[in-house]
């Protein structure tokens, strides 16, 4: 048999007065107070962004300008590694590659060629290829001695990222990130 | 499938490398090379059995190594300089998996250098070009399951850079 609206109501008043009496006034304020914090930890992880966004700036046109002057030009973008990790759940920025903040280019055609060998072969496993391709993509901080080591070692540790990394350079190279649909361009 | 899952897990996890920066170049066969230290037990005039030993002196031989021709051509050939490749210094990672190995095992060999060159060999076959190298290095450090990398010797000097980047992951 249906209810009546008042029945209804009489419900969600009683569940109201339910969970009111849940929490102890000292639980409450406990969880207003987290809740506090975590609105403090957000909005400092957004401040945080926005100045690595300012040094991504520089260093990006600093490696566009090198890509131009190369012998064979190539396309940069940079790309915030702490913007990868869900907000407030990275590692300290420090501790990351080019404290935070990385470039990448266009995988170069040996790379590429590298890329395509392994997954033919099937021998290899897919995340350690993405690792591959994102070392050999990342133009700054530098692949060359003890800061190529920390990018390999960040990737290495955090293979999704690298797998984020590596897809997002092939698609400046020009990869579709999605199979355009028949009929649909 | 599940066998070959299997054997590409166990294939994939060992490895012996060369570290250039990002670039990790692998080999076909290496032993670490050996430390050994070498003490003196001094024995005093009347005793039956000495009672003190020196320090010791500590001595990390030459290791052999093998890699493939490409990886040579690709990786390594090109950080030469056109006179005395052998200035050309890296570290040596090894990562060591195997059913007997619970936790995780490592060797770091830092500041290598190649000091010998050999091959490769050729011959009218279907088979794979392979350089032989002999290689020196400075300084050897293990890694068990602590966590911790350890040396045999006492080493007044600090890690390279890089081995310190490397002792970091």
């Amino acid at each position: 048999m249906p209810r009546t609206a008042a029945e209804i109501r009489k419900a969600a008043e009683d569940a109201r007065v339910r969970a009111a009496a849940t929490l102890t006034p000292g639980q409450a304020d406990l969880f207003a107070a987290l809740a506090e914090e975590k609105e403090a930890l957000e909005a400092e992880a957004a401040e945080q962004a926005k100045v690595r966004a300012i040094v991504m700036v520089d260093r990006v046109d600093a490696a566009r300008e090198k890509a131009a002057a190369a012998p064979t030009p190539y396309l940069v973008e940079g790309v915030d590694l702490v913007g990868l990790f869900p907000l407030g759940k990275s590692p300290p920025p420090a501790s990351l590659p080019g404290g935070g903040v990385i470039v990448i280019r266009n995988p170069e055609q040996a790379a590429t060629d590298a890329f395509v060998r392994e997954a033919e072969a099937k021998q290899k496993h897919a995340s350690k290829m993405a690792i591959d391709l994102a070392c050999a993509c990342t133009v700054d901080p530098s692949p060359d001695g003890a800061s190529g080591i920390e990018v390999r070692g960040f990737f290495e540790r955090y293979q999704e990222a690298a797998g984020t990394v590596a897809q997002r350079a092939r698609e400046l190279g020009g990869a579709r990130a999605r199979e355009a649909k028949r009929g649909q361009g | 499938m599940a066998d070959a899952l299997r054997d590409l897990t166990w294939d994939s996890a060992t490895s012996a490398t060369i570290v250039l920066g990002s670039l990790r170049v692998p080999f076909t066969k290496m032993s670490p090379g050996k430390i050994t230290i070498k003490t003196a037990k001094a024995r005093r005039i009347g005793e039956s059995l000495p009672s003190k030993r020196t320090p010791g002196a500590g001595e990390l031989g030459d290791f052999n190594a093998e890699i493939l021709a490409t990886d040579f051509e690709g990786s390594i050939l090109p950080r030469m300089p056109l006179h005395g490749g052998t200035l050309v210094v890296f570290p040596i990672l090894i990562s060591l998996k195997h059913p007997s190995i619970t936790g995780s095992l490592s060797i770091l060999l830092d500041q290598s250098r190649i000091v010998e060159l050999d091959g490769p060999e050729l011959d009218a076959s279907e088979k794979e070009l392979i350089y032989k190298l002999q290689m020196s290095a400075m300084g050897r450090y293990d890694k068990g399951r602590d966590g911790k990398w350890k040396a045999l010797a006492y080493n007044a000097r600090r890690p390279s850079s890089e081995a310190r980047a490397l002792m970091q992951f």
